[in-house]
């Protein structure tokens, strides 16, 4: 079964149910959760790189850590990088053997829904990591995510 | 708030009949297996009757005529499909209905009762490298949707 489960997330509320739903997932299935967070390209020296970093680190993990505390959840691995989301986080499925990568949709502002609505309206970057992600992506829809969905 | 309640029922492969529709069976069965779930395996057959008559028009009885053949031949190869990979899991029945495939993917997981659909980024149609169908579905279903990579190579896994 899914023994490593990577989860991407941009620390927003919506991003907030995606984690529950992962973590149950992986308190279930006893895996590995890497919990990803993309900074984007920073264009900055290397010191000022690796404070960011280290301060992002922290925010994932004030994020994150206390719930998966509460839950009893402790395999867990958090990592935060610079550089294009898609291809650190493809890079760290391969590297890692990830077998999950569990997503929503989109996570920044509510999408559209409807069934006649243009397919091409999931995000871009759910979109680009469907596409080149060496496993299987699990989506959770908008309709899942409370305020995410518009009618 | 939504949960995963680590239990999953019912699982829907919706399946074209495609190499991509099929290379996400170890997932359809890995999933069943973990939580012995019913497998659904839908196949959507275009209603051709439903087509703009741009080339013509053409005769309904004929185009029905069609539809029966490729219903007919869509149970076969999912009879065959079940037999050989679902023969394990715990249940597993097969559909096919008449329809616009997303909009019928999504009518069936409502009816069913559906916890997780597993399907192909992509399908049968087209060379997009993401099918509209799959876009679509993730995008207006209730439950998670888990799309595989196709024709990704797996052979590291």
């Amino acid at each position: 079964m899914y023994k490593k489960i990577l989860f991407g997330t941009c620390l927003t509320d919506y991003c907030m149910h995606v984690f529950n739903f992962t973590l149950n997932l992986a308190k279930s299935s006893n895996a590995k959760l890497w919990i990803y967070h993309g900074l984007g390209r920073l264009r900055l020296g290397p010191e000022e790189t690796a404070a960011k970093i280290k301060a992002a680190e922290e925010q994932v993990a004030a994020a994150y850590v206390p719930k998966m505390k509460a839950s009893g959840f402790s395999d867990f691995m958090i990592n935060v990088s610079d550089g294009d989301v898609v291809p650190e986080m493809v890079k760290l499925a391969r590297n890692a053997r990830i077998d999950l990568l569990v997503m929503g949709t989109s996570t920044h502002t509510p999408v559209s829904v409807s069934e006649g609505a243009p397919a091409n309206t999931l995000g871009l970057t759910a979109t680009q990591l469907i596409l080149s992600a060496p496993c299987p992506v699990l989506v959770i829809p908008p309709a899942l995510i409370p305020g995410l969905a518009t009618r | 708030m939504f949960q995963f309640s680590g239990k999953l029922k019912r699982l829907l492969w919706p399946n074209d009949l495609s190499k991509c529709s099929e290379s996400v069976l170890p997932f359809v069965i890995s999933v069943a297996k973990k939580y012995d779930a019913e497998v659904h395996v839908l196949y959507v057959a275009e209603d051709l009757t439903q087509h703009e008559p741009w080339y013509g028009d053409f005769d309904p009885g004929h185009a029905r005529h069609i539809m029966e053949w490729e219903k007919k031949k869509a149970q076969e190869r999912l009879q065959q499909l079940c037999r050989k990979y679902l023969a394990d899991c715990a249940a597993y029945a097969k559909h096919v209905v008449v329809g616009n495939p997303a909009r019928e993917i999504l009518k069936f997981i409502n009816d069913h009762d559906i916890d997780i659909v597993v399907m192909c980024r992509k399908g049968a149609g087209g060379d997009f490298k993401m099918g509209s169908v799959a876009q679509r579905v993730a995008l207006n279903a209730p439950v998670p949707v888990m799309l595989g990579p196709g024709d990704s190579d797996m052979s590291w896994r």
